[in-house]
């Protein structure tokens, strides 16, 4: 029983998570993508609980690997942190209910495939965007 | 038997892998490991149930550890096939096929599975052999015990929709399965059937809350032949009594003793075929630094000498620290119920014989208390189980794909008056 009473107090000490403070970050789609989505439904696409737009169109989530902007994004949208997000996706690809978003490497890579692909939606930091995407959504 | 699987479905993985490979379709591989440690802290309290093999003071690793594989193979928009194979250490690491099968996304919002699919009875059934994607080294054994099939061959419909803020996913299946496992103790093993399997599972969830009910049914069969010298025995009894009864009413047909009928007793200890279902409710809640996780359990099975009815859950506190650091405790209690039917059903069958001692000869008599008394000692020892489980589990995750993970585990097993207990740590990966 002592050993329950130390684990009870080091979870009553448990220390908050700092949060980071971030320029607005925009998320974008193809300029013909006429959607707009609430930041619920965008945390709904990245975590593969829904596959489409509110249209019923089939959607294709990008995410990046650079890991300033990717990490406010998981902190701000997905409400997780790195190691919580990678337990989360190994429930979600071992069970075979979603896979993750797929991976580009950079905010250039994302504006360049939004710009294409009609079903794409990507996040970039809001100062990153230029007129071959469309903004549906701005995260502050 | 299960040999001729294996060879199936890898013939079947060459083949679409081949295909795959020609149609430039998109293939992925992952693959999971959880290498683990297990001991008792002391020798006198004996070993400690564990969920796939028990804990003794000898320590173990090879017992608890294992290794997996999965490929999903996008053969077009819409079609994929997915197959996972897994080593388990106490298994001698034989590749054991525990998923194959073809998904077909009929819509965005269903999709069906046909082949070799998991059986999703509990909340973590679907991910129970990757150690990485929760926070103990193994789920609560109260609940999560390996001795039992896993994955049925049938078909599996998924549909997925939104409901407001929540999420819904409804799971179907129906299948059947067969396959030989082995005790906690590693001693015996067990032929066991499922034919006729059925269920559904329907999950909600929300950003930070998970809500879970499930209800499968099936039709099940145990080799029992462990215990068949009891079984058989019961038959044999009568067999022994009505030999004494003609021979009496021979002798003497004014007596006209009737003969006993113990086939409905032998029935009732003989799983076969007998229906079972399994009804489950399960939560997880994540307040950004605090968890909980619970679930519980509610089994049937038709009238036997080994299992009757249990009730299992298990709750789950926990709290995020620091540098990827998570500390946790659980509580599990199980209760199996003794199936009283069995013997007050032997009792009135040969309640008549025991009073006639006169007609029926002294040994004969004695023969009869003593088959009974054993009916009744191993329907009560083999049943009549409670044990409560607490667990305090700390996890790191000291890489983004790998957790080392520490337990201390006690068992408090009314039945037996002992309270073993036993310490684990490993290393789960994903890659």
């Amino acid at each position: 029983m002592k050993i329950i009473k130390i684990f009870l107090v080091g979870i009553l000490l448990n220390i908050g998570l700092s949060t980071t403070a971030f320029a607005s970050m925009a998320i974008v789609v193809h300029p013909d993508n006429d959607n707009l989505i609430s930041k619920s439904q965008l945390r709904k696409i990245y975590l593969g609980k829904t596959k489409t737009y509110p249209d019923g169109k089939h959607v294709i989530p990008l995410d990046t690997n650079t890991s300033s902007i990717k990490e406010i994004f998981n902190k701000q949208v997905l409400r997780k942190d790195d190691s919580n997000l990678h337990s989360y996706w190994s429930r979600m690809i071992f069970s075979g209910k979603a896979k993750p978003p797929k991976e580009v490497d950079t905010s250039s890579d994302v504006l360049e495939i939004v710009s294409k692909n009609k079903s794409a939606i990507g996040y970039v930091l809001s100062d990153e965007i230029d007129d071959r995407v469309k903004v549906i959504l701005v995260i502050e | 038997m299960y040999k001729n699987k294996i060879i199936y479905f890898s013939i079947c993985l060459l083949f679409l892998t081949q295909e795959a490979m020609a149609a430039n379709t998109d293939i992925e591989f992952s693959g999971f490991a959880s290498l683990v440690y297990a001991k008792t802290v002391d020798d006198d309290e004996g070993v400690l149930k564990g969920a796939a093999s028990d804990i003794d003071n000898d320590g173990e690793y090879r017992d608890f550890s294992r290794l997996g594989f999965r490929m999903d193979a996008q053969l077009s928009d819409k079609l994929s096939f997915v197959t996972q194979v897994v080593a388990y250490g106490y298994e001698d690491f034989e590749p054991k096929f525990d998923w194959a099968y073809a998904a077909y996304q009929i819509t965005p919002n269903v999709r069906i599975d046909v082949g070799r699919v998991r059986l999703p009875f509990y909340q973590y059934s679907d991910v129970l052999d990757v150690g990485y994607a929760y926070q103990w080294i193994a789920p609560p054994n109260t609940i999560y015990n390996k001795s039992y099939i896993q994955s049925i061959e049938g078909l599996k419909l998924n549909y997925t929709t939104e409901l407001g803020e929540w999420t819904s996913d409804v799971v179907g299946y129906i299948g059947s399965s067969s396959d030989t496992l082995k005790s906690s103790d590693r001693t015996t093993t067990m032929d066991i059937d499922l034919e006729d399997t059925w269920g559904v599972a329907w999950t909600i969830d929300k950003d930070w809350v998970s809500l879970r009910a499930a209800y499968g049914h099936s039709k099940l069969s145990l080799d029992q032949s462990q215990i068949a010298y009891i079984t058989d025995n019961v038959m044999i009894l009568g067999d022994d009594i009505n030999a004494e009864v003609d021979l009496i009413n021979q002798a003497d047909p004014s007596a006209n003793i009737p003969t006993v009928d113990l086939s409905s007793v032998y029935d009732d200890m003989v799983l076969k075929n007998d229906d079972q279902d399994v009804l489950s409710l399960g939560t997880t809640m994540d307040f950004d630094n605090i968890f909980v996780i619970a679930e519980v359990i509610g089994s049937e099975y038709d009238a036997n000498i080994s299992i009757h009815k249990t009730r299992r859950a298990y709750f789950t506190l926990g709290g995020k620290l620091p540098h990827d650091i998570s500390l946790s405790f659980t509580y599990g209690k199980q209760k199996s119920y003794v199936n009283d039917d069995i013997y007050e059903n032997l009792d009135a069958a040969l309640e008549p014989y025991l009073g006639a001692t006169g007609l029926i000869g002294g040994l004969q008599d004695a023969g009869i208390y003593v088959q009974s008394a054993t009916v009744e000692a191993v329907t009560k020892g083999s049943q009549d189980k409670v044990s409560d489980d607490y667990t305090l589990s700390a996890r790191w995750d000291f890489q983004p794909n790998a957790a080392f993970k520490f337990e201390y585990l006690m068992q408090d097993i009314e039945t037996d008056d002992r309270k073993p207990e036993a310490f684990r740590f490993g290393i789960d990966l994903v890659f």
